[in-house]
């Protein structure tokens, strides 16, 4: 049912509008929501990016798949039509009759080819935003008559509507990549994470988390909520999530409960600490609903070195890398020795041109510094490959 | 005792009624507002006069999410305003009746309770006679057990209680209001989430340089900033790189030049550009990498217009150890503590002794305690322990974003 012979926009139609852009989906329920409104039978949501054209967006509703590819592969100089839009500022609408009219479309062989048959001959256009960077439109159509006036009034009156509703799906689309992002930024420092909401199921478990929990035989993940193989484990951590829970957001520093988790077969614990989720930082990191974070620290994970970027930016020989790396791997020089099959003596003479390359006179130093390159490799994204230069 | 809500005045979102039609300007507008980090204060100035008000207030809580509670004011003295935010929500009567209502109900404060006990309360003497409240209407946005939120407009004896046209208005608004309170909180916590991950580079303390599609800098870090001042061969000046180096100027212009070229679409993504300034003698080169931003989780992240992004990598840095975490995790005592930070920033045992003010033995039997707690057996594992404990990430620790 169109609403056009009321010519003004339904507060429920409205409310409708602005709900959908919360939806993963906006457009095509934005589209599904304002062709019918219009009296149309199709509709078009174009959004291009000067900037970054991989974000440009091409949505239909309405149209038969068949001429999806016919209508993406129009030659955009041959399309009057979409000429016109690119000249007009924002907030502008009009009819397709008035940019051609009606007895000329036959001639225009774009027409013939693509609107014709899908039924997408009269269309009503709308601007919503003509900038440098950025141009969006929305066009509704329809084949067997052209556009009211009073539609076209309707679609002014839509108009600034759908601006906001367009700003809107775009910051909360960033909103929540931004969201995935930071998230991830755990990922890539290579911290094993578990969010808990207040019951203490368990929301989100980054896979370094997982690694630790399908590996452990003391902690794991059973039906979305942590068990422990020991009693006392298990009640060191219902106190600390407790308390993590408790914690206000105006305490300065988070309550945390600190467990330590004595492993059967390896000498060394696994570090668990339990921290509040009250930060507004948190907040907007974590998965709603968040109450608290399971931080994993497991001292026996190896770290390893990123080798060729090591070796790239200091310019170290083969030799000279696997001594470095068995020598941050075991801390001490007997011990690389060992690992590697080389003589005390060899490590030795090898370290000496180690130490000048790296400018460092001591073992301690040399340690430190290569730790640093472990940032090398956590940059951004997973890793940061490094071409030979 | 409270009096029963009368069902003809009350309109929740399903039962709103047809007919009110609101100003399209003004939905737009609040609308538009949701945009706006100060949401409710729009709101409020937008609707309160055409209920006839000059003061309202909007409030909010969050068992959940305790940071999330608000309660914002529009008209009160200052005093008054801080004495709502700061009030006693059990002490608060109309709040306490008002959370008994379903969402979307719109109701007069005479429809919850009677004047006169309302007025007895210590928070009604000391707000209502000083700001000549007599009458109130509230819509109830959110009722959940974990979750409440109500907009509501105050006005004076004078100026009467609300009449049926402006109850009905504020009912048809309700339901609006729910979606705009909704869609301001979505794009508030995504704003907040953009700026977190681009904290967390500053968090990692990765140098971080954001170039537009032309190479000028849009965003400089305070960690890049920080490394570009001492260091040698490379500047930004007048919001470009500049190198020392006419060879690695070169290099540089041809990296920026294909990175846009793969942020355009036109080329394939580049292999990230690599480039090693070397620095002075015994000083480590620094590692220089360009990376077009073409994916779109980029640029949810990035400053809009970013053609790419500049990261400067110093093996010289050395981070101060999260002291904090190290206590809570390795259980390690002050003074253990303080022989690990002087152990890890110099060379030996020795110099880490001198540099604390403490004998060698004193060092030693302290390491012997440390070494127990980290579970390692000697000076280079725990160096790289220290080391890695620079990695841990404990959000909320340090890191507050704004507002």
């Amino acid at each position: 049912m169109s609403a056009a012979d009321g010519a003004r926009l339904p507060d429920e139609v409205l409310m409708d509008l602005f709900r959908c852009t919360m939806e993963p989906d906006s457009w095509q329920r934005i589209l599904a929501l304002l062709v019918p409104l219009l009296g149309g039978t199709a509709g078009v949501y174009t959004r291009l990016d000067r900037v970054h054209p991989r974000d440009s967006m091409f949505l239909v509703h309405g149209i038969d798949p068949q001429y999806l590819p016919a209508m993406a592969r129009r030659d955009l100089r041959e399309d009057l039509i979409w000429r016109e839009l690119l000249g007009r500022p924002a907030g502008t609408v009009f009819r397709s009759t008035d940019v051609i009219p009606a007895g000329e479309l036959q001639a225009n062989s774009l027409y013939r080819r693509v609107a014709l048959p899908a039924g997408m001959q009269f269309a009503l256009l709308a601007v919503l935003v003509n900038q440098s960077q950025l141009f969006s439109n929305v066009c509704v159509t329809r084949g067997d008559r052209d556009f009211s006036d009073a539609e076209l009034a309707l679609m002014r009156e839509v108009l600034p509507h759908l601006q906001v509703v367009r700003e809107l799906e775009e910051r909360i689309v960033l909103g929540d990549a931004g969201r995935r992002q930071a998230l991830a930024a755990f990922d890539r420092v290579g911290q094993p994470l578990v969010v808990l909401d207040r019951t203490g199921s368990c929301l989100y478990c980054n896979s370094l988390a997982r690694a630790i929990l399908d590996r452990e035989d003391g902690v794991g993940l059973r039906q979305g909520r942590l068990w422990f193989g020991s009693l006392a484990v298990k009640v060191a951590f219902e106190q600390a999530l407790q308390l993590a829970l408790a914690a206000g957001p105006g305490d300065a520093t988070p309550l945390s409960g600190e467990i330590r988790l004595q492993r059967r077969h390896a000498q060394l614990p696994l570090a668990l600490s339990v921290v509040a989720c009250n930060s507004a930082s948190d907040r907007a990191i974590l998965p709603e609903g968040a109450g608290a974070m399971l931080l994993f620290h497991d001292p026996a994970m190896p770290h390893v070195l990123p080798g060729e970027q090591l070796a790239w930016l200091y310019r170290l020989t083969p030799a000279e890398l696997r001594v470095c790396e068995a020598l941050y791997a075991t801390g001490t020089i007997v011990d690389a020795a060992i690992r590697l099959g080389l003589a005390h003596q060899t490590i030795r003479s090898h370290l000496k041109s180690i130490y000048a390359k790296f400018g460092v006179t001591s073992q301690a130093l040399l340690m430190q510094k290569l730790a640093n390159t472990l940032w090398m490799a956590t940059g951004h994204g997973t890793t940061v490959p490094i071409a030979e230069p | 005792m409270r009096r029963q809500v009368h069902p003809d005045n009350v309109a929740g979102a399903a039962n709103s009624r047809a007919g009110i039609a609101l100003p399209g300007d003004l939905l737009r507008k609040i609308y538009a507002a949701t945009l706006t980090p100060d949401f409710w204060v729009r709101v409020m100035m937008l609707v309160a006069p055409l209920l006839g008000c000059e003061k309202a207030m909007a409030a909010g809580m969050d068992r959940d999410h305790p940071q999330d509670s608000f309660t914002e004011t529009i008209g009160f003295s200052p005093q008054a305003a801080v004495l709502l935010r700061e009030r006693d929500v059990a002490e608060d009567r109309i709040w306490q009746a008002a959370r008994q209502l379903r969402p979307g109900t719109v109701c007069r404060s005479t429809d919850l309770l009677p004047l006169e006990p309302a007025l007895r309360g210590s928070l009604y003497q000391q707000l209502a006679g000083p700001e000549d409240l007599r009458f109130f209407i509230a819509a109830v946005l959110e009722s959940r057990p974990e979750t409440f939120a109500c907009i509501g407009f105050l006005r004076s004896k004078e100026r009467g209680e609300f009449t049926a046209a402006e109850f009905s208005l504020l009912s048809a608004l309700t339901p609006q209001l729910q979606v705009a309170a909704a869609l301001a909180r979505r794009v508030m916590l995504g704003d907040a989430a953009r700026r977190e991950a681009l904290l967390s580079f500053d968090r990692a303390g990765q140098a971080l340089v954001v170039l537009d599609r032309s190479g000028y800098a849009i965003h400089v870090n305070a960690a890049a900033w920080q490394l570009l001042e001492r260091l040698q061969g490379v500047a930004i000046k007048q919001g470009r790189f500049l190198f020392d180096s006419l060879a690695t100027q070169a290099e540089f212009e041809h990296g920026l030049r294909q990175a846009v070229a793969a942020v355009d679409g036109t080329a394939a993504p580049p292999m990230p550009l690599n480039l090693r300034l070397s620095q002075r003698i015994g000083a480590a080169p620094l590692a220089l990498s360009l990376l077009p931003c073409v994916d779109a989780a980029d640029r949810a992240v990035v400053p809009p217009g970013a053609g790419c992004l500049v990261l400067l990598f110093d093996p010289d840095r050395q981070g101060s150890l999260p002291v904090a975490w190290l206590e809570r995790i390795y259980g390690l005592t002050a003074a253990e503590l303080r022989v690990c930070e002087a152990l890890f920033h110099n060379a030996d045992i020795d110099a880490a002794a001198d540099a604390l003010g403490l004998s060698h033995h004193t060092v030693r039997s302290h390491l012997k305690g440390i070494y127990a707690k980290f579970g390692v057996a000697n000076q280079g594992q725990l160096l790289q322990r220290l080391a890695h404990s620079l990695r841990v990430v404990a959000p909320g620790n340090d890191v507050h974003v704004g507002g």
